[in-house]
């Protein structure tokens, strides 16, 4: 039978593999053995191999096998010797992962969860809520803003603004009475105060209808507020050293309502939001981290910095009063200021006062009049 | 093979041991020269001793030696296409003397008439064998003597396990005839 060459008949290639696989049981095929049962071909390759059996194989001579094991001990590989140590060690720990793309990821992802929990945890990290610590970063004294503060809804100075608004104009607003009635025994323990008050609480109205309300203790707006309550207050009375005692006064009620232990709360309630302090909190978290004192020196010593605070802020105040009424050319209402400052706090006048260049002009025409 | 690479010598002696006798029956039924065949034995494992340091394990160890016996058969049966063949009678140039093929082969093991009949037969054969074509011979020889599968044939001559079936129906249809004559006479021995 000649050499025919791969044809690529399907039969003839079954029929091939079906041969062999009978022929061959190792090979794992299955086959119908019925259906090559008697084939004279599969018999023939059956005595072929029974006949190759008595085939007897020839081992080769010691000296090939010798001369393969000297060459074999003389070639032989050198060990590869792993690095140890603890860098070796770690990098076959995480050789797995690395070579792993989707076990690096899961590793990663880890990583990321278990710094930020970490941090989370610790405090490091806070998720920006406007919170009542937050805005409540206040000495005792604002405990009142800090207490309506966590309800916007209520708003207090809103709310004592609505209801001023309604005595004022007369338009009552029955609901919005009632429901301030708390603010209204509030109301009523601050009308209990002097007219100035008042006064500076409607101009405070006033600035609140042209800007929004801000809750809570923003001292900032507060800040702005009373400056502005307190610069219309300073041109409706003579500059005098009694404005500056009006002033004082006015100051005087706000420090005191934020001196005052929490047991007043609504003193503080329709008083402008306080200038700001110089970080009673912090001062009051160092004083709890460090080593407790008494209560009493704790108060003395909050009285002692908020006046040198109250001090400083009332000179930069009368600074910026100082300052609209040189833009205004009211040069005596300057001069006026200055004094004031220059009462209050001396080292301030020569500081910034008397460097200002915008008051250069009145300072200037007051000491051609000599004064 | 992997101890060896770590510069195990024992290992190799394992693997020589394991391997020698069928690779060089393979390689002397190829080549039909005892020499030759010891000559192509011992470049086939110098050549796995030479790459040990960069074998992988991709594949057996079998298919890997196998391969290497395999093409240096080829090589050596190019080269040797233009020579006279050399008759099985004739003295071969061993050191180890004078002899024919057939006391090289014949296994002593088996009774003397089966010697007799496994000596005529391994003569035969080896002239059955050159009959073929080189590419059936070795695929002949691989699954009858080597007991490889198909599949590990096809990828020591790197053919499709089809052409190697068919290599071997065409081979074992050659063997066949040519030694028809000695089945009934394989088939009187007990």
């Amino acid at each position: 039978m000649s050499n025919r060459p791969d044809t690529g008949d399907a039969d003839e290639d079954k029929k091939t593999s079906d041969l062999l696989a009978l022929l061959y049981p190792d090979e794992g095929a299955e086959v119908d053995a019925s259906a090559y049962e008697g084939d004279e071909e599969l018999a023939g390759f059956r005595d072929l191999r029974a006949m190759l059996a008595d085939a007897s194989d020839e081992e080769p001579s010691a000296a090939v096998s010798n001369k393969l094991l000297a060459l074999a001990a003389q070639h032989a590989p050198k060990p590869k010797t792993e690095p140890r140590g603890v860098f070796a060690w770690l990098g076959n720990l995480m050789m797995p992962l690395v070579a792993h793309p989707g076990l690096a990821a899961a590793a990663a992802l880890v990583l990321v969860a278990g710094v930020a929990g970490t941090l989370y945890i610790k405090g490091d990290v806070q998720i920006a809520e406007p919170t009542a610590s937050s805005r409540g970063q206040s000495p005792e004294g604002e405990a009142a803003p800090a207490e309506i503060a966590p309800d916007p809804e209520s708003s207090a100075p809103a709310t004592a603004t609505l209801a001023e608004e309604v005595a004022d104009e007369s338009e009552n607003d029955a609901e919005g009475v009632v429901e301030q009635s708390p603010a209204d025994g509030r109301e009523r323990s601050r009308s209990a105060d002097s007219a100035a008050d008042k006064s500076k609480s409607k101009k405070r109205d006033e600035n609140r209808k042209a800007k929004p309300a801000v809750v809570g203790g923003s001292s900032g707006y507060g800040y702005q507020d009373s400056k502005s309550a307190e610069a219309e207050e300073e041109s409706e009375a003579p500059a005098r050293s009694g404005a500056r005692s009006d002033s004082l006064k006015v100051k005087d009620i706000d420090t005191r309502d934020l001196n005052a232990p929490s047991n007043n709360p609504s003193a503080g309630d329709f008083s402008a939001p306080p200038p700001p302090k110089a970080e009673p909190s912090p001062r009051k978290s160092t004083s709890t981290n460090s080593t407790p004192t008494a209560p009493s020196q704790d108060a003395d010593d909050d009285a002692k910095a908020e006046a040198k605070e109250s001090k400083a802020q009332q000179a930069t105040r009368l600074h910026e009063q100082a300052r609209i009424a040189a833009k205004n050319k009211d040069c005596t209402r300057v001069l006026a200021l200055g004094q004031q400052i220059r009462k209050l706090d001396g080292a301030y006048y020569d500081r910034k006062f008397l460097s200002d260049e915008a008051l250069k002009s009145c300072r200037a025409s007051a000491n051609k009049k000599g004064l | 093979m992997l101890r060896y690479q770590q510069g195990e010598v024992r290992a190799f002696e394992v693997l020589l041991n394991r391997h020698r006798k069928p690779v060089f029956n393979f390689i002397l039924r190829f080549v039909q020269s005892r020499e030759l065949a010891e000559d192509l034995l011992q470049e086939s494992f110098l050549r796995v001793i030479k790459s040990a340091g960069n074998y992988q394990r991709q594949a057996k160890f079998t298919t890997w030696l196998y391969t290497i016996a395999r093409n240096l058969c080829v090589d050596q049966s190019r080269r040797a296409k233009h020579r006279k063949a050399q008759s099985l009678d004739a003295p071969m140039s061993t050191s180890e003397g004078s002899g024919s093929l057939l006391d090289v082969v014949a296994n002593n093991d088996l009774p003397s008439d089966r010697i007799a009949v496994s000596k005529e037969i391994n003569e035969k054969l080896q002239a059955a064998l050159a009959t073929l074509s080189e590419e059936q011979r070795e695929v002949f020889l691989m699954r009858e003597f080597l007991d490889m599968p198909f599949k590990q044939i096809s990828e020591v001559v790197n053919v499709p396990e089809n052409t190697v079936k068919s290599r071997m129906r065409y081979a074992l249809q050659k063997l066949r005839m040519e030694l028809e004559e000695f089945a009934d006479l394989s088939k009187a021995l007990p």
